[in-house]
């Protein structure tokens, strides 16, 4: 049996990981937004010392924070080459036709920092919580849109739901996989459009089967008293906690430092 | 005419489960022609018979997941027909089906077992309560935060008997419920479902074609072609082997050792049905000769 782990929690036991699942997926949009509202380079940096304290309260090794920005360098380049000779202002060095601009060279800093935290404050999120703790919190986010008729309940069940069945079927797919390997289907080799051709005579059983289960899991879920997500109640029901406070505030006294950083 | 319901309520009759000339039919296919069966509180009845007899569909009439084409089931004098009643029924007859895998809902072995009191809208620390005991009844204390995925066959059949059991039933229907494990992972759930019976007093309808599992049932029925063909205890029902042989079943492995044995000169009992039994008999005869 393999050990799946979905997303890219790394289990821990920091106060960050101890907070609650909801403080953290809204503290982490609220960061988002202010990456993009502030301007100033300090700011930027302010906000990239910040993620970094955070990441080195939960003990993630910088080599995997680096890891994790490699897909997105080239991006970062690209945005920052652009901005840099494209932006006109003051010339601070011109080559051939191209010239770069003081300002240039601002705005490519500014967009490096920007999206380098905004990636590091992401994964942190992720490098913290659980997919189902995340589930979780947007089901309790979310919560007051049933009294739209959204339902809310119910996309959190379905979700748990895949969760819970991601790891099984993998195991079913490869299965079946060694099962047609065995009969002599030829998998790993040949042209792109033949592979995939080569893929049915596994995708049908897999689907078959997924349906059977959805069907012993449907009866088995009425068998225990199952009848959609009204009058629910939870084992583990999300509370706040001191610790919660203490890292708003935390968070708070940040921001009003980035404003003051931006009025220097 | 005065109906099963009225001395139900009049105390006359107790029985927790009761089939009233059953029948059910798919379509045209029939499945099952007047069954009349009654289950006593506390009591563990095992349902033989080969597949294809009626077995799971009689587990399922029990709960409400199927409703009788005529006939009426009622589980704690409650009418399985009725809508009103099912969750009230379902709360009372717990069901677990063979494949562990299809019926744990949740990624974590406690939620999961959480999912039936959640449903029924308990209070949190009732909750909690609930799911430390039905976990401590089937043995995982030491799995309760893990993935379900990682646990063995007979662990994960035993949280889905635990997630039964955070409902508390009255009573548990099992249907072949160690048809896919191995023989240690079977062994284990056997002495779960059997400790339940004897220590709990859950009343236990178990399903199953292994004939070891039925030996420990206070009563065995034996299905074939719709209609119950055999009923009695263990020991009455698998003294008859011809019968039991031509319904498609066969005695317990012992059982037939026993009958060979005494077929062939030594002095044992035909109608052994446990190993215990046998090794006694023989232990006897040898204190014989000395």
């Amino acid at each position: 049996m393999r050990d799946i782990t979905l997303g890219q929690y790394i289990n821990g036991d920091s106060p960050i990981h101890r907070l609650d699942p909801r403080v953290r997926l809204i503290l982490t949009l609220v960061y988002i937004i202010i990456l993009f509202s502030f301007k100033s380079i300090l700011q930027m940096i302010l906000a990239l010392v910040f993620i970094l304290i955070a990441y080195a309260i939960v003990k993630i090794p910088l080599k995997m924070l680096l890891k994790s920005l490699k897909p997105i360098i080239p991006i970062v380049l690209f945005t920052s080459i652009l901005n840099m000779f494209f932006i006109s202002g003051d010339v601070v060095f011109s080559f051939w036709k191209i010239s770069v601009t003081k300002q240039g060279l601002y705005y490519a800093a500014l967009m490096s920092l920007r999206v380098i935290c905004l990636l590091a404050g992401s994964s942190l999120l992720t490098y913290t919580s659980t997919p189902i703790e995340l589930t979780g919190a947007l089901e309790s986010l979310f919560k007051p849109l049933t009294k739209l008729g959204f339902p809310v309940n119910d996309l959190a069940m379905m979700m748990t739901i895949a969760l819970r069945f991601i790891p099984t079927l993998l195991e079913e797919t490869d299965k079946i996989m060694a099962a047609q390997k065995s009969r002599g289907a030829n998998l790993d080799t040949g042209k792109l459009f033949e592979r995939i051709k080569a893929l049915t005579p596994i995708l049908i059983p897999l689907f078959v089967s997924a349906f059977r289960r959805a069907d012993e899991l449907a009866l088995a879920m009425e068998c225990r008293c199952y009848n959609g997500g009204e009058g629910r109640t939870r084992l583990n029901e999300l509370r706040l906690k001191r610790s919660d406070l203490k890292a708003t505030l935390v968070f708070c006294l940040f921001c009003v430092l980035l404003v003051l950083a931006g009025k220097i | 005419m005065r109906e099963y319901i009225d001395f139900y309520e009049e105390g006359i009759v107790s029985s927790l489960i009761k089939f009233d000339n059953v029948s059910f039919s798919y379509g045209k296919n029939s499945v099952l022609q007047d069954i009349d069966l009654s289950v006593e509180k506390g009591e563990f009845l095992a349902v033989l018979g080969y597949n294809g007899s009626g077995k799971s569909t009689m587990a399922k009439l029990i709960n409400g997941i199927l409703v009788p084409s005529s006939g009426k089931v009622y589980v704690d004098g409650m009418d399985t027909s009725d809508e009103k009643n099912l969750s009230e029924i379902r709360k009372k007859a717990g069901m677990v089906f063979q494949n562990p895998d299809n019926q744990i809902v949740a990624t974590i072995v406690e939620e999961d077992v959480a999912f039936a009191p959640e449903n029924l809208g308990l209070d949190p620390k009732e909750i909690r309560t609930r799911v430390d005991d039905a976990i401590k009844a089937v043995g995982l204390e030491k799995h309760i935060k893990d993935a379900p995925h990682k646990l063995s066959g007979g662990q994960k059949q035993r949280v889905a008997i635990a997630g039964v059991l955070a409902m508390r039933p009255m009573c548990i229907i099992l249907d072949e419920p160690t048809a896919m494990l191995d023989p240690k992972g079977r062994s284990l759930v056997m002495n779960v479902i059997n400790r339940l019976n004897r220590e709990n007093g859950i009343t236990v309808v178990l399903i199953t074609h292994f004939m070891e599992e039925a030996v420990l049932a206070d009563r065995i029925i034996v299905l074939a072609n719709g209609k119950i063909a055999m009923e009695g205890t263990p020991r009455t029902i698998f003294s008859e082997k011809d019968k039991v042989t031509s319904l498609g079943l066969e005695v317990p492995p012992v059982t037939e050792l026993a009958i060979k044995l005494s077929e062939n000169g030594i002095k044992v009992s035909k109608d052994i049905i446990r190993p215990e039994e046998l090794i006694e008999a023989i232990t006897a005869l040898k204190e014989d000769i000395h």
